[in-house]
């Protein structure tokens, strides 16, 4: 679904929370965040996974930060939790469409966590998924239908193909911003994650 | 669980708990020197006349402006209740005296863990280990006082749930331990696993933002309840000093409520 817009995607997602949540859809809002709601932990996993069926993508298990960190090491991106300059820069090149306001002054992470429960924050982490889910099939053009787990058949030719998870891209993502952009003017070494 | 105080006489806060002793998370860890877990089941009265009498202003404050639906407006509230109740508690031995409510005031660290603090704590010259939780119009709060403890709990009611959720839950090697399960004892041994990662993400304080995976079950004893969790990936990068170390958490059901707590003993061998 690579032309999926927002707002499609915002009206589909309202209606899996509010479901999920059994509430009116009218209270979810682009700015309301799904523990607002009345979201707890196992809510969030059963709107993960209604989510992920109903856009067939991936969704990644942890935030872009955390993955971030796994790649950077200790102490780069977040220090006693709060976001380094290193770490706001990184945040804003990745999600260039978020609130300024969400990197200003010092960010805690426990901030940072409540930003990415916000519907809107998670509205456009599903369309930037969905662009890596194919509508055409890559070898024929026929029509790309679910088939089992996260993988996509075309209805055509039979060709099938496996989605790429949210945790994949992001840390492939990072891969490359640590080496573009961060690594070329901090001399940081390659990280051990990449070497392996 | 001893039975709730009846709030007849709102006034009355200040010297008596809102909430109920729960000793069934803690009885597993030993004698609860250090340790006190309080629950409320419902709201012991009007949730405004509540907040003005249990909080601090400036969480007062913060509960006024709450943009959030009357469930979880409540459930923080009720937390909060049960969480100022274990401060209490746990303080009392070394104070000599019960704090009110409005003195104990719970705000979050730069990770999110609840921090109790007071002018009391300066008298104490140290401050209480806290972790709350809350499930379906329940809360739960457990507060621990000896140096260097980390404490967690978690709650989840056996009607809240969806069948599969294992599958985002749980690894494959985890869900090889709920597999040999029957069915009902399956769906009880499904929420305490999941229970059990929380609460050990609450007693480290980072939750589970390290990713579910992160937190890796490497053993559950149905006689006991008792679950095993060894960190991986980030949260091992988090807390380097686990790696290679398998840490227990306690898990139990009472009616259809299932809960686990998470004590670490910082500097603790095992």
């Amino acid at each position: 679904m690579p032309n999926v817009t927002e707002s499609e995607v915002f009206d589909k997602f309202a209606q899996i929370v509010a479901r999920s949540l059994r509430i009116d859809v009218a209270q979810v809002t682009p700015e309301v965040h799904l523990t607002d709601l009345g979201a707890e932990s196992l809510d969030l996993i059963e709107i993960t996974m209604e989510t992920e069926s109903q856009f067939h993508i991936f969704l990644p298990d942890k935030s872009i930060l955390e993955t971030a960190v796994e790649v950077f090491g200790p102490g780069v991106l977040e220090k006693d939790g709060y976001l380094t300059g290193e770490g706001k820069r990184l945040l804003m090149c990745r999600m260039p469409d978020a609130d300024a306001e969400a990197f200003q002054g010092d960010v805690a992470l426990k901030d940072l966590q409540h930003y990415f429960l916000k519907v809107g924050t998670w509205v456009r982490m599903i369309q930037g998924l969905a662009q890596y889910t194919p509508a055409e099939c890559p070898a024929c053009g026929g029509r790309m239908a679910p088939s089992m787990g996260f993988r996509m058949k075309c209805a055509q030719c039979g060709e099938e193909i496996t989605l790429r998870s949210g945790e994949e891209l992001n840390r492939e993502w990072v891969r490359e911003y640590y080496d573009k952009e961060y690594r070329p003017q901090a001399g940081a070494p390659i990280p051990v994650t990449v070497v392996q | 669980m001893e039975p709730a105080h009846n709030l007849d006489d709102p006034t009355a806060s200040g010297s008596v708990p809102l909430s109920q002793a729960w000793n069934a998370p803690v009885a597993p860890w030993g004698p609860p020197v250090s340790l006190v877990c309080r629950r409320l089941d419902a709201l012991p009265c009007e949730p405004g006349a509540l907040a003005e009498l249990v909080l601090s202003r400036r969480e007062r404050d913060q509960w006024l402006s709450m943009r959030a639906v009357d469930k979880r407006r409540h459930e923080w509230l009720m937390g909060r209740c049960a969480a100022k109740d274990a401060v209490r508690l746990v303080l009392e031995k070394p104070l000599g005296w019960r704090i009110p409510h409005s003195d104990i005031e719970i705000v979050p660290d730069a990770y999110g863990r609840p921090l109790a603090q007071g002018a009391w704590s300066v008298l104490l010259g140290t401050q209480p280990v806290l972790s709350i939780a809350h499930t379906q119009g329940r809360a739960a709060a457990l507060a621990a006082l000896r140096p260097g403890q980390l404490a967690g709990i978690d709650l989840e009611s056996m009607h809240h749930r969806r069948e599969d959720f294992e599958a985002i839950a749980f690894s494959a090697d985890e869900r090889g331990l709920l597999a040999v399960l029957p069915g009902d004892l399956h769906q009880e041994w499904a929420l305490r696993l999941w229970c059990a990662k929380e609460a050990l993400g609450k007693a480290l304080g980072r939750g589970l933002s390290a990713g579910l995976q992160a937190f890796h079950i490497t053993a559950a004893e149905i006689s006991t309840g008792t679950v095993r969790i060894e960190l991986r990936a980030g949260a091992l990068q988090q807390f380097p000093q686990l790696a290679g170390r398998r840490v227990t958490v306690y898990t139990g059901r009472e009616s259809e409520l299932v809960f686990a707590t998470g004590i670490y003993q910082q500097g603790a061998a095992e």
